[in-house]
């Protein structure tokens, strides 16, 4: 079981599946609707370890979702699609596409008790764009 | 992994090796809500370490630096310094995050008589509107 982060933007990168440890996926309710709620959103939250590139591995990506973060809203940048797919056993078990996606949230944690150090993403779809979003799976992967 | 930061731009410079810190995190926080990308969103890093005292009272501690710094008044130029932390890993530097114009939020120190050394927390953010100015770096080797 695997998960693959790509963000695509102005620049393009993957998170690799060795980082990457846990998605969640959530759709956002207002608790306290009487009736089928206009105001839904949607939520994604993607943690993961940040790794040091040993033996000439390529660098690690994940420094640049802390520079999408630090993206002002004013550059068009700061919208991005992110696709992550779920395979277990050869079957895409989930794939999440989030077309306009933007970071509320972005932390990085480091300590000397541990080897790497792990990161949190919380990306939401722009809200107006909700219908954008596709949750696909059950079907042999690529 | 070890981590080290240096305060700059006060009347004293202030820095930490990888014997004092134990922790260091980033945030890029904004409003949980926001419908679309927020313009309101904040830049700091929270930084644990020890209060290492030098034996013989020699050279500067520098956490007395930190005590100063989060009493300066925001009347003062030099609330305002220059923060640079460091993550170095396997002989690569993993991350340097360099606010320019970080004041401080939030600090805190303390001692007791069992553990021998004290332990300190500062948080720091950037000033909210030169975020732009914030540098976050890595993946190049370095020790």
């Amino acid at each position: 079981m695997s998960y693959r982060v790509n963000i695509e933007g102005a620049e393009s990168f993957e998170i690799a599946k060795e980082c990457v440890k846990n998605v969640k996926f959530i759709t956002d309710i207002p608790e306290d609707s009487n009736a089928r709620t206009k105001d839904v959103g949607t939520t994604m939250i993607i943690t993961g370890r940040i790794l040091t590139a040993v033996d000439g591995d390529v660098f690690d990506s994940t420094r640049k979702m802390a520079l999408w973060s630090t993206v002002p809203a004013e550059s068009a940048d700061c919208y991005r699609k992110v696709t992550v797919e779920h395979v277990a056993a050869g079957i895409m078990e989930r794939k999440y596409c989030f077309p306009n996606a933007f970071i509320i949230d972005y932390h990085e944690d480091f300590g000397v008790g541990d080897g790497t150090g792990t990161f949190t993403l919380t990306i939401k779809q722009k809200k107006d764009k909700l219908n954008m979003v596709t949750v696909e799976g059950g079907y042999p992967a690529a | 992994m070890g981590f080290r930061m240096k305060i700059t731009g006060g009347a004293e410079e202030a820095s930490f090796s990888e014997k004092s810190i134990t922790n260091v995190s980033f945030d890029s926080a904004s409003a949980p809500n926001s419908n679309a990308r927020a313009t309101d969103f904040g830049l700091g890093v929270k930084v644990w370490g020890k209060m290492l005292y030098k034996l013989g009272g020699e050279g500067a501690d520098s956490t007395l630096e930190l005590a100063k710094w989060s009493q300066v008044p925001s009347e003062k130029a030099d609330c305002y310094r220059k923060a640079e932390i460091t993550v170095v890993s396997a002989g690569q530097v993993v991350r340097q995050f360099v606010l320019p114009n970080a004041f401080v939020v939030a600090y805190s120190e303390e001692v007791d008589d069992e553990s021998g050394v004290g332990t300190f927390y500062i948080q720091m953010r950037q000033k909210k509107d030169e975020n732009d100015q914030v540098n976050i770096e890595g993946g190049f080797s370095g020790q």
